[in-house]
C-alpha cells in the first residue's frame, strides 16, 4: 500500500495511529488516537517537565492517549529524565532509546517500551535498489534485527517488556515475534544514522567559526533544513536535528503487519523547522 | 599500567607489533571458504573486507597461541549490531574452535550476542564495543549486568563525560577502553545503521567516507549555498582521528586501556602508530605540565608521521 505524501486520511482500521506532537498539531486529530511527546534522538530537544505536563494535559483534554518518548542520554539527560518521570505515573507508557534510561525506568517502577534506537537493524537506503536475489543467507542478514536473537527476546520477556519499535525499512524484517510482544512501526521516515556532532551548528549561523565537536547547543537545528543525495541510490536524505532519515511511504500489507504483531503506526512529519515564540524547546 | 590495544590482521604481524609495544591485540575473522557461498559472512564484524580480517581459522588459532606464549591477549571482534541465525551459528562455531579464555576474549556490539556468549563461553572476556551505546553511568551498569568485563567508549563522548564514566567504572568494577588513534567517524557508531560495505562494487565503500552534496535551506525555505558548500567539505573539518594529547587527562582519570583502530592498515603503519602512542604515553606519564606534554606529543607526531599535526583532535 502506497501512502500519499500529504496528510493521511487512512488506513488500517485495526491499527492504532499515533503521531508525533508536530504531526498532531498540523493534522485532523480524529485520525490519531495517541500522541508521542518527547524526543528520540537528542536530550537537548527534550521538552522541560513543565512543557511535557502541559502537552499531556492537552492530549487528555482531547481524549488522546500519550507516550513519553525519551532520547539517548548523557548523565545530564538522565537527570532531566528523572525529573520528568518523577511527575508521571508508572502506568504511563514510556519509550526508551537508551539503556541507561531503561535502567532508570526500571528503578523507578516503569516498564518501558523499547524505542527504535535500541532495536538494531540495517537502515541503509541503498538497499532500496534490491538485495542480491540468489544469496539467501545475505538476504536473511539484511532483513535481520536485534529481534532475531532468541537471547534478546528472552531478556525482553524477563524484563516484562511488551512493546518494541521498528522502522519501515525498505527491505523489512524476518524476525518472529513471541505472542507477548507488540510492535510499533515508525512511518514514513526511517532513521539511518545519528551523531552528537551537530551539522547545523557547523553551518548556522554563517558567521560562527566552524566547530564539529560535542558543543554547547544553541538549538541551531531550528534554523534551517539540511538534505543530501545518497550516493548510489535515488534517495534524498533528510537531516533533522542530529539525525539522518530516508523516506519510505510504502507500507506493508495488513497481513504483514499482523505477522509482525504491528498494532501501531507512528506517523512523523519533517516540516520546515520553526522557532516557537517564547519557547526555546522544539516539540519533537 | 597503561596498555595499548592494537589491530592485528595477520599472524606474521604479531612479533613485529609486540616489539613495537603492542600490549593486547584485537582482530576480526571471516570464514574465507564460506564467502563463496554467501556474502553474509563478510558482515561478522564492521570491517566487511578480506584485507582487514583473518580468513583462516587455522591461522587465527596459531596467532592466539603465539600471542599467548608472550602473555599478550587477543580479542576477536564480532561487532556488527545484529545478526541472522546462520551468522550466530558461525560465531559460535568459530569460538568453539578458538577455545578462548581470559585474558583472551571477544568484542561485541549486539546485546543478544553478549548474552549468548556469556552463556556458552563464560571463561572468555567480553568487551562491549563502541556499537554499544554508553553515554551515561547507568549504561555502564547495564552492560556490566549483561556480563561485559570491559566497555569501549565512543569518541562522541566529551572528555568530561569520559572522566565521569571512568569514575563510575572504578566504582562498579568494569574496565574502560578509549580510542586514541585512527577513529574518526562523524556518526555515532552505536546508532549508525548504514551498511559498512555494499554488495554492489561501485558502492563498496563505507558510507561515511563518501563525498556528498548537501542542500541547506533556512527557516524561510531560502537556499543557503555557502552553508551547503561548507558541509560538503565536512570531512576536512573533522578530526584526523588522533586523541593523543588527551592521554594525560584520561590516565589521570584512571583509564589504562587505549585502542589504536585500523585493522585495514599495513603492518608498517601499525608500527608507526604504536611507536607514536607508546612515546606519547611515556610523555603523558612523565609528570610534566599539560602544556609541555601537548607540545611534546605534537612534536612526536610531526617527527614520526612526517607531517604537521592539524590540531583536529578526536575529543573535545
Amino acid at each position: 500500500m502506497v501512502i500519499p505524501a500529504r496528510k493521511n486520511a487512512f488506513i488500517h482500521n485495526d491499527v492504532e495511529n499515533a503521531a508525533t506532537a508536530e504531526v498532531l498539531a498540523a493534522a485532523d486529530s480524529e485520525t490519531f488516537s495517541r500522541v508521542y511527546i518527547g524526543s528520540e534522538f537528542c536530550e537537548r530537544l527534550l521538552p522541560s517537565p513543565r512543557k511535557i505536563e502541559k502537552l499531556i494535559g492537552a492530549a487528555r483534554d482531547s481524549n488522546i492517549r500519550f507516550s513519553l518518548v525519551t532520547p539517548v542520554c548523557s548523565d545530564e539527560g538522565i537527570k532531566k529524565l528523572e525529573a520528568i518521570l518523577s511527575r508521571r505515573s508508572v502506568n504511563d507508557e514510556v519509550i526508551v532509546n537508551d539503556w541507561g534510561a531503561f535502567l532508570l525506568c526500571r528503578e523507578m517502577g516503569f516498564i518501558p517500551a523499547l524505542g527504535r534506537l535500541l532495536t538494531a537493524c540495517c537502515r541503509d537506503p541503498r538497499l532500496t535498489g534490491g538485495i542480491p536475489a540468489r544469496d539467501d543467507l545475505f538476504r536473511d542478514y539484511l532483513k535481520s534485527s536485534s529481534l532475531n536473537s532468541g537471547e534478546f527476546l528472552e531478556f525482553l520477556a524477563k524484563e516484562n517488556i511488551s512493546r518494541v519499535e521498528i522502522d519501515n525499512t525498505t527491505q523489512f524484517y524476518n524476525f518472529k515475534p513471541p505472542s507477548s510482544l507488540k510492535v510499533s512501526l515508525h512511518f514514513p521516515y526511517v532513521y539511518s544514522s545519528t551523531t552528537r556532532r551537530c551539522l547545523y551548528a557547523h553551518v548556522f549561523p554563517e558567521n560562527k567559526p566552524r566547530t564539529l565537536g560535542v558543543n554547547p547547543c544553541g538549538k541551531e537545528c531550528l534554523e534551517g533544513t539540511i538534505t543530501f543525495k545518497m550516493p548510489g541510490c535515488g534517495h534524498t536524505m533528510l537531516v533533522r536535528g542530529n539525525t539522518q532519515f530516508y523516506e519510505n511511504r510504502v507500507l506493508p500489507e495488513n497481513r504483514t503487519l499482523k505477522r509482525f504483531h504491528i498494532d501501531r503506526i507512528v506517523h512523523h512529519d519533517v516540516p520546515l523547522p520553526r522557532k516557537i515564540p517564547g519557547d526555546g524547546n522544539a516539540n519533537g | 599500567m597503561v596498555k595499548i590495544l592494537t589491530p592485528l590482521t595477520k599472524k606474521s604481524e604479531i612479533v613485529p607489533l609486540i616489539r613495537a609495544g603492542a600490549d593486547e591485540f584485537f582482530c576480526g575473522f571471516i570464514p574465507g571458504e564460506k564467502l563463496e557461498t554467501s556474502r553474509a559472512y563478510l558482515y561478522l564484524n564492521r570491517r566487511a573486507s578480506r584485507a582487514a580480517n583473518f580468513t583462516s581459522i587455522g591461522e587465527l588459532k596459531e596467532a592466539v597461541s603465539i600471542a599467548a606464549a608472550r602473555n599478550i591477549p587477543i580479542f576477536v571482534t564480532f561487532n556488527e549490531h545484529n545478526y541472522s541465525k546462520a551468522m550466530y551459528d558461525q560465531i559460535i562455531e568459530t569460538l568453539k574452535e578458538l577455545e578462548l579464555s581470559k585474558p583472551n576474549g571477544v568484542i561485541i556490539s549486539d546485546s543478544g550476542l553478549l548474552i549468548l556468549i556469556k552463556k556458552h563461553f563464560p571463561g572468555a572476556a567480553a568487551a562491549a564495543g563502541t556499537g554499544c551505546p554508553v553515554f551515561n553511568r547507568k549504561s555502564l551498569m547495564f552492560y556490566k549486568n549483561l556480563g561485559a568485563d570491559r566497555v569501549t567508549l565512543s569518541i562522541a563522548l566529551t572528555t568530561g563525560e569520559i572522566e565521569s564514566l571512568a569514575d563510575e567504572a572504578a566504582r562498579i568494577g568494569i574496565e574502560l577502553v578509549c580510542f586514541i588513534k585512527n577513529e574518526n567517524c562523524i556518526n555515532t557508531n552505536a546508532q549508525c545503521t548504514y551498511l559498512h560495505g555494499m554488495f554492489d562494487d561501485a558502492l563498496n565503500r563505507t558510507f561515511c567516507k563518501i563525498e556528498k552534496e548537501y542542500g541547506v535551506r533556512d527557516c524561510g525555505g531560502k537556499k543557503q549555498a555557502r552553508a551547503g558548500k561548507r558541509l560538503s567539505s565536512i570531512h576536512e573539518d573533522f578530526s584526523d582521528g588522533c586523541g593523543a594529547c588527551f592521554l594525560p587527562r584520561f590516565i589521570e582519570a584512571g583509564i589504562t586501556k587505549f585502542k589504536i583502530d585500523g585493522r585495514g592498515r599495513s603492518a608498517s603503519e601499525k608500527i608507526k602508530d604504536l611507536l607514536f602512542i607508546k612515546k606519547a604515553v611515556l610523555c603523558a606519564e612523565g609528570g610534566r605540565s599539560a602544556d609541555a606534554v601537548e607540545k611534546r606529543i605534537r612534536f612526536l607526531y610531526n617527527k614520526i608521521y612526517g607531517n604537521t599535526c592539524s590540531k583536529k583532535c578526536i575529543y573535545s
